[in-house]
């Protein structure tokens, strides 16, 4: 008998793993809304190229086992529980305050001073067929390659949405033995909640936002996981480190283009200031994404449904006090990456 | 001689202060407060908990003392 997709039962890891290899013991089961799942992806290499045994096919037995691939997408409406998640994960330097719900999170992107090692999650997969599982992995040392704030215009939880990318360590535990909790309660976020101020311009008291996105990608050193006695799993290779390369932040937005809009001349000008974007589902639930320091990079007349606006991409700049960026939720969640 | 000395101490109480566990003989911080700590320095600075607090040292690095 096959299996819905939607029976797919995806815990991610709440609280950070000790260490790459060590699972997470506790979970927070999601929804979402791509159908992929996760593939532990064993590569072999093979012979076929090399000189000197006749042909250009591969030999009999000529198959040599590499390493272990293991990377998703998650794609959710927003949610402040998601968010928290996906930012904690992603940016990797938490604090977590409040003796009871809600609780605040400041969450900042890692100093490459102190490490260079995100929090690491475990995540599972479960689909449950014919009285067993047809998937039942666990993921082990898990990190957050990217991630991207998506609002637009238009009604419903479709307004607000969230996606990450992660990568995994290679490790894997089949069956996975972890009993995942029942559905977190999520409470999405959706656009008509937004503030948005970029540059000490109000875009939705004038109501001329239309669309836009934050991102944070964190360009992880995959290839670097695999060190010499960064360890094997069925004789494949599994990353022992996971390490951020050049991180980019990024932002871009669109808006109607009145007469006297400042787009062009703060992009020419080269004009500073904070970027803050908030959005909420009531008063203890809640995201505010802040770039300290905002230029312009570039402003492109565009076209919204048949009205004139203007797409512009930010050029968050690092600010020596508060950073480059910073996210500060409200949930109900204790000790996501804690 | 003397300023030798004084140096060998200095390092080893810095080597202390780095390894010492966070919270070991240390009351909690007050209540409204966090503490954060630098892995390498091993400082210890007990701020509001406010991220206008929070955020400046954590750009430098400092981590949410749990516990």
């Amino acid at each position: 008998m096959p299996a819905r997709v939607q029976q797919l039962i995806l815990g991610l890891g709440k609280g950070k793993q000790t260490n790459i290899s060590t699972a997470g013991a506790t979970f927070l089961r999601f929804k979402k809304l791509n159908a992929d799942l996760t593939t532990p992806q064993p590569v072999f290499e093979n012979d076929a190229a090399e000189i000197g045994k006749g042909n250009e096919f591969i030999s009999d037995g000529g198959t040599f086992p590499s390493h272990y691939n293991v990377a998703n997408r998650l794609e959710k409406y927003a949610s402040a529980e998601f968010v928290t998640w996906a930012t904690a994960y992603g940016l990797g330097n938490v604090a977590m305050t409040g003796s009871s719900a809600p609780y605040s999170y400041t969450i900042t992107p890692i100093n490459p001073g102190t490490t260079l090692e995100l929090p690491y999650f475990s995540l599972v997969e479960q689909v449950a067929e014919g009285g067993g599982n047809c998937v039942d992995n666990l993921y082990v040392g898990c990190a957050v390659e990217d991630w991207t704030y998506q609002f637009n215009y238009g009604p419903g939880r479709a307004s607000s949405k969230m996606t990450v990318n992660w990568a995994g360590s290679g490790l894997l535990t089949t069956p996975s033995a972890i009993t995942v909790p029942a559905l977190t309660t999520e409470n999405n976020m959706l656009a008509a909640s937004m503030a948005l101020s970029v540059n000490g311009v109000d875009y939705v008291g004038g109501k001329r936002i239309l669309s836009g996105s934050i991102g944070w990608k964190n360009n992880l050193l995959l290839n670097a996981g695999f060190y010499p006695g960064s360890g094997l799993q069925n004789g494949l290779q599994v990353r022992g480190r996971m390490e951020i390369g050049a991180r980019v932040p990024s932002f871009q937005f669109t808006a109607r283009l009145l007469s006297g809009s400042p787009e062009y001349a703060t992009l020419v000008a080269q004009t500073r200031g904070s970027a803050v974007l908030t959005v909420q589902h009531d008063a203890n639930n809640s995201v505010t994404f802040t770039f300290p320091k905002m230029a312009f990079q570039m402003a492109e007349n565009a076209e919204a449904d048949g009205i004139v606006a203007v797409t512009v991409t930010g050029a968050p700049q690092y600010d020596a006090t508060n950073g480059v960026l910073t996210v500060t939720t409200q949930c109900a969640i204790t000790g996501i990456a804690q | 001689m003397a300023d030798l000395k004084q140096e060998l101490a200095d390092i080893e109480a810095a080597v202390d202060k780095r390894e010492a566990p966070p919270n070991t003989l240390v009351p909690p911080p007050a209540l409204g407060k966090v503490r954060m700590r630098h892995p390498h320095s091993g400082d210890v600075k007990d701020v509001d908990a406010t991220p206008a607090a929070l955020v400046p040292l954590m750009v430098q690095g400092y981590e949410q003392v749990k516990g």
